[in-house]
């Protein structure tokens, strides 16, 4: 019976969907915010491989499902997501967090299931101009700036996309989206509007600097999509793309880098973000079947590990309004729970054994191994030691143990716990269960994870990974900082822009104003009397025209013949003679002013009326005659 | 003969002669009035239309008169397309005058308000649908010397300086028009556009034509108010009750550009702008450079209604540019971008007039707050911004979509850079606003109470909002108009 | 462990580290003496992963600090002046 409805697209669903929360309240909206998702999870499930939705607007042909095994995944985990984010959630009054929030899923959803250029970008937008609110809502400055500059620098690569794409359409007469042919300028375009989605430096400093700046519910939401969407976007037209390895590379230890000097824990985890991306940046730039599937999996278990471990902080950030490493410590007497469910995710992103980092990260690393990648494959396995030593050592460590900042805490709402319960527990389940994952990859996987080599290395490595840290635990103590980043560019700019337009431009604006005001006023005054301020005019160029030869510059040409010379003298006499007579008339000018008559526009009208009563009259009698 | 051409220019002049003659006896009439005779406008622009779709150009002899003796009204898709886009704007502005007015117009102008307003809206059609250039130089007058006084109607401090200015700046573009017009009239001995455009070619060496081409080029150039002969503009804008902004921002000044586009289009030819004297290309820079410069302006004001006037400045700069620019896709951005931005500028002026009247607030900072005071209001206003910033699914982007496609066509790349980095700015200066709006804490705690508008303002201002995003989506419908008008223009 | 006194605390904290320690060595142990199969010379080395592991946090938490005193790292209010 089912197949006989016809599908609905799932970002209709939840675009559609969050126009009607506003309209709930109470336990009402709570059971429509959960049950929303595992709609739009069960017409997934019922979404045939094909593609649907063609429509042709404006000569130009959009496609809004491109349903195949690629995007399907991505489909699913944004799904998941958005249930777990809105329990996460559900406790919130304003319906304004829960607006966007969902807005988001659906533009991803949108974005993932694109099959044009245009249908992308404006999901892209969308998912721009919806996950803005959630770092405004947090009501203080640094988020608004954050916020902003997150609007800005997204507006700023949607630029490029979007000249990439309409220059890719002169080109090439169309604007499906598929594998773009490299070389030529829009290749570049498109790639560097993917790469700011992606996060990929130096393009990233928008993602470290937004979303801790969130809101507490609102960062679980902003980890799980847009860097996730831009990987997929990268996998659709970037497959195979050289550059891409090393960039994801670097990418990798870069994010680790960064994490070591933050200070913010939620800033910690998106350096931590960045750097799990650069896995599955480098997966599509190697673009082997393996590193496909790789990049695909990884994005999955990501968004879950990561929304878990933002869950955490948001926690105890919703319970103690404290974020920084500085002012947390000692939390384990009275967030255990807490702590348990934030450890399965920091165990996860380090990728051991059992949980499910392990299972796909290690398909990303194993495919360079594979390809012979050797400073690839070093840089990964480098950023795994850091991934392992911040978010599964040095965040909890400080956050919940450390010394005891003596902060009154107590473990955060129900269904806080609730949506962090489930999202371990897939963890542990993909990680103990992978084939349940491997088997919506697009690409058949012939990758064992558990080997007892692989499980051997990855243990040795973490665990004498840990006895550095335990050597060296004083050391990376957070310290009240903040960190340079490439964001020091456009804030620089910024600020010298805004400061552009306040001063040299408004000034230049109120010149050009005022020199309209002046020729206007010059034109009136001439209007006045103009036989006198003729006069005035050629008596004061004549009396200006004069006292450049002879007037009182020393060392004028002719100063020295003025002595010589008598007509000079009888030149420079008649010069003030010009000047006092135009002073006068000048003078005459003015006086002439007196007040000007407005008359009533009421008389005007009237003559108007008459003139077209004329009109009208005549007009009749044309047509009469 | 389908007489809908001359019905819907003298609906708002017969209007305009009852309303003094009902407003002497009872002076709230003047209002149906208004409305009655911008409906018939839109009505009968809708099946003027209509017509233009199914049977073409159609002409039409006032008087029944041949031309060159008589007046000739002629109506191709780019007329009867701005004919759909003035009335429109002009009903909705007459509506939502009902109120507005009532407030901010007390002592017994409201006869003369309206008059104006008729006299201005059916200046404007008539300038749309006329087929002979110095009918189009009185018509502009007309429409002018109503605008004039409208702006001055407050009686406010400021306003009759800022009319002043308007009138003075104005009127020279008018002279120049006129001195346009009768070169051109002196050396062809006709003043019917399609008669000029056949003669003029005989004389295109003539100094006497290009003296017509720069007068004209100027005066409506001041009429469009293209950068750096724009300064009457912000001005006169943001002194005129809000109904009489909204009219010229969305109508006026695109009247002025259509001038533009008739002239170099159908007068002049697309060969001689274009190859033999290059008034094209030097025209895509004065508007890149209204673009950029006017955004510029926008972001460094503190007055909400001066910065949606220099951001309306810089969006008649789009409609320029794509004209301009003289290539199918650019121009087709244009023209729709002449009635995509009406859509947006309409809106966000009613906002601006709308928190005027609730409040008073003109600083952009004191909009704290408001955005739960008036949800409906600022939810328009923010739909109406994201469309002129040129974001997916909106309307703008679809015109700007367009522009990028044009400049990309006519091989001048610079102008795609152009219009992104003016989009960029756009969003600055309409993000700053909107995020004051939402959350910028709330400055008027207790002052304001959460209380929508008037049904008579709130009404113009969502079906603006709405047009924003149905045409971003159902861009077919204003394209079936914008498509011939191109294809007539180029002289397919 | 909430009832014990101090230096029962402290023998248990030693016979954990210890018990850590032998974890330690039994994995470096495994790692010389299971079947690899490395894909490249370098990571088929004996002990290849536990060094790796002790000498990457440890070189990454000097550079990064290094890198982070003396350029990277600025007081909290750097942008608002």
């Amino acid at each position: 019976m089912i197949e006989h409805i016809f599908p609905v697209h799932p970002a209709a669903i939840f675009i559609l969907g969050a126009l009607v929360i506003p309209l709930l309240k109470g336990r009402l909206k709570q059971i429509y915010l959960v049950t929303l998702p595992v709609v739009a999870f069960v017409n997934l499930l019922y979404l045939p491989h094909s593609v649907f939705w063609v429509h042709h607007i404006g000569g130009f042909e959009l496609i809004f499902g491109r349903v195949d095994s690629m995007s399907l995944p991505f489909g699913y985990i944004f799904i998941i997501m958005a249930f777990l984010g809105a329990l996460y959630a559900i406790h919130l009054k304003g319906s304004g967090e829960h607006v966007a929030a969902f807005i988001l899923v659906g533009a991803s959803l949108g974005a993932v299931f694109a099959g044009d250029y245009i249908s992308l970008y404006l999901f892209l937008a969308m998912m721009t101009f919806s996950s803005a609110p959630l770092i405004f809502y947090r009501r203080r400055k640094s988020a608004t700036g954050a916020g902003f500059r997150y609007i800005m620098f997204h507006l700023f690569g949607g630029s490029l996309l979007l000249a990439g794409i309409v220059l890719h359409y002169t080109f090439t007469g169309h604007t499906h989206f598929g594998p773009l042919e490299s070389g030529g300028l829009y290749f570049y375009l498109v790639m560097i509007g993917f790469l700011v989605k992606a996060a990929v430096p130096p393009f990233h400093a928008w993602l470290s600097d937004a979303y801790p700046e969130g809101t507490a519910t609102g960062s679980v939401f902003l980890s799980a999509f847009t860097t996730k969407v831009g990987v997929y976007v990268l996998i659709r037209a970037f497959a195979g793309a050289d550059i891409l390895i090393w960039l994801g590379a670097i990418m990798a230890v870069y994010g680790v880098v960064y994490a070591v000097i933050e200070n913010d824990g939620r800033r910690l985890l998106a350096y931590h973000i960045i750097s799990q991306v650069g896995y599955m940046v480098a997966g599509v730039g190697m673009g082997t079947q393996m590193a496909i599937n790789g990049a695909i999996a990884h994005a999955f278990c990501h968004i879950l590990y990561k929304a878990l471990l933002f869950m955490g902080p948001g926690a105890v950030l919703y319970v103690t309004g404290k974020e920084k490493l500085t002012e947390l410590g000692g939390l384990y007497k009275t967030m255990p729970i807490t702590l348990i469910l934030f450890m399965v995710g920091g165990l996860s992103i380090s990728a051991v054994p059992l949980f499910n980092g392990f299972v796909s990260k290690s398909m990303i690393v194993a495919a360079a191994g594979l390809q012979g990648e050797a400073a690839v494959y070093i840089l990964l396995v480098l950023a795994s030691v850091g991934t392992f030593l911040h978010t599964c050592l040095k965040l909890p460590y400080y956050t919940f143990f450390a010394r005891d900042a003596g902060i009154e805490a107590q473990e955060p709402p129900r269904n806080m716990l609730m949506s962090m319960g489930i999202t371990a527990f897939l963890c542990l389940f993909i990680g103990i269960y992978p084939a349940i994952l491997y088997n919506i990859l697009p690409y058949p996987v012939d990758f064992v994870p558990y080997t007892i080599e692989k499980v051997v290395e990855k243990i040795a490595l973490l665990s004498f990974t840990f006895l550095g840290f335990w050597l060296l635990k004083d050391k990376i103590a957070g310290q009240p900082t903040i960190s340079l980043d490439t964001d020091w560019f456009y804030r620089k700019a910024g600020t010298a822009f805004m400061w552009f337009c306040r001063n040299p431009a408004l000034a230049f604006a109120g010149w050009v104003d005022m020199t309209f005001a002046r020729l206007a006023g010059g034109f009136l005054w001439f209007c006045r009397n103009p036989a006198s301020a003729l006069a005035t005019g050629v008596d004061s160029m004549f009396a200006f025209v004069v006292r450049i030869f002879v007037g009182r510059q020393r060392h004028s040409p002719l100063r020295a013949l003025k002595s010589v010379v008598g007509w000079m003298d009888r030149l420079s006499l008649a010069a003030e003679e010009a000047a006092k007579r135009r002073a006068q008339r000048e003078k005459m000018a003015a006086l002439a002013q007196g007040e000007v008559d407005v008359r009533g526009i009421d008389s005007a009208l009237f003559l108007v009326a008459l003139m077209l009563a004329l009109f009208l009259l005549y007009l009749a009698v044309k047509y009469l005659w | 003969m389908d007489d809908s051409i001359i019905l819907v220019v003298m609906t708002p002049f017969v209007g305009a002669y009852l309303s003094p003659l009902l407003g002497l006896w009872r002076e709230r009439l003047c209002h149906l009035v208004a409305v009655a005779a911008a409906l018939l406008s839109l009505f009968f622009s809708f099946r003027l239309a209509g017509s233009v779709l199914t049977s073409g150009t159609i002409r039409y002899w006032v008087g029944g008169w041949e031309p060159p003796w008589g007046i000739e009204l002629v109506v191709d898709p780019l007329s009867a397309f701005m004919c759909l886009t003035i009335s429109l704007v002009s009903l909705l502005a007459v509506i939502y005058s009902k109120n507005f007015i009532e407030k901010e117009l007390p002592g017994g102008k409201m006869t003369s308000y309206y008059t104006l307003i008729l006299l201005l809206i059916g200046g404007m059609l008539g300038v749309v649908v006329t087929g002979d250039l110095f009918n189009l130089f009185v018509l502009t007058e007309i429409f002018s010397v109503a605008a004039y006084a409208l702006v001055a109607i407050s009686g406010k401090r400021g306003s009759f300086i800022g009319s002043y200015r308007y009138l003075i700046l104005a009127s020279i573009g008018t002279s120049l028009i006129l001195l346009g017009t009768g070169y051109l009239y002196i050396i062809t001995g006709t003043l019917n556009m399609a008669d000029l455009s056949v003669r003029l070619p005989a004389f295109y060496d003539s100094w006497v034509v290009f003296g017509a081409l720069a007068f004209l080029l100027i005066g409506f150039g001041i009429k469009t108010a293209l950068f750096p002969l724009h300064t009457w503009l912000p001005g006169a804008y943001s002194i005129a009750p809000t109904p009489v902004t909204v009219i010229f921002s969305a109508a006026v000044s695109k009247v002025g550009g259509y001038s533009l586009i008739r002239v170099l289009f159908t007068i002049f030819g697309l060969e001689f702008i274009t190859d033999l004297v290059p008034v094209a290309p030097a025209l895509t820079w004065v508007a890149a450079a209204t673009i950029l410069v006017a955004s510029m302006f926008a972001i460094s004001q503190t007055s909400l209604m001066r910065m949606l006037a220099y951001s309306s400045v810089a969006h008649i700069g789009y409609v320029v540019l794509g004209v301009a620019l003289a290539v199918e896709m650019g121009m087709t951005g244009g023209i729709l971008h002449i009635f995509n931005h009406a859509l947006a500028t309409g809106c966000l002026f009613f906002c601006a007039g709308a928190v005027i009247y609730k409040t008073g607030i003109r600083r952009i900072d004191d909009l704290r707050g408001l955005g739960g005071k008036m949800p409906l209001t600022m939810a328009a206003f923010t739909l109406a911004a994201v469309s002129k910033v040129g974001i997916p699914p909106s309307a703008g982007f679809v015109s700007k979509f367009y522009l990028s496609l044009g400049a990309l066509e006519a091989g001048e790349w610079i102008f795609v850079i152009v219009i992104l980095l003016a989009s960029l700015m756009t969003a600055v200066f309409y993000l700053r606003v909107i995020n004051l709006i939402f959350f910028g804490g709330d400055k008027h705690e207790g002052k304001v109470q959460r209380d929508e508008l008037p049904l008579s303002m709130l009404v113009p201002i969502i079906i603006l909002a709405l047009g924003c995003a149905v045409f971003g989506i159902f861009v077919g419908i204003p394209l079936r108009l914008v498509e011939p008008a191109v294809m007539v223009l180029s002289g397919m | 462990m909430r009832y014990l006194n101090n230096s029962e605390k402290k023998r248990i904290v030693r016979y954990r580290k210890h018990l850590f320690y032998l974890g330690l060595l039994l994995l470096a142990l495994l790692e010389i003496f299971i079947p690899r199969d490395p894909y490249f010379w370098f990571d088929g080395l004996p002990v290849f992963y536990s060094v790796f592991g002790l000498l990457g946090c440890i070189l990454t938490i000097i550079i990064c600090k290094t890198l982070g005193r003396y350029w990277l790292m600025k007081s909290e209010d750097y942008y608002e002046e």
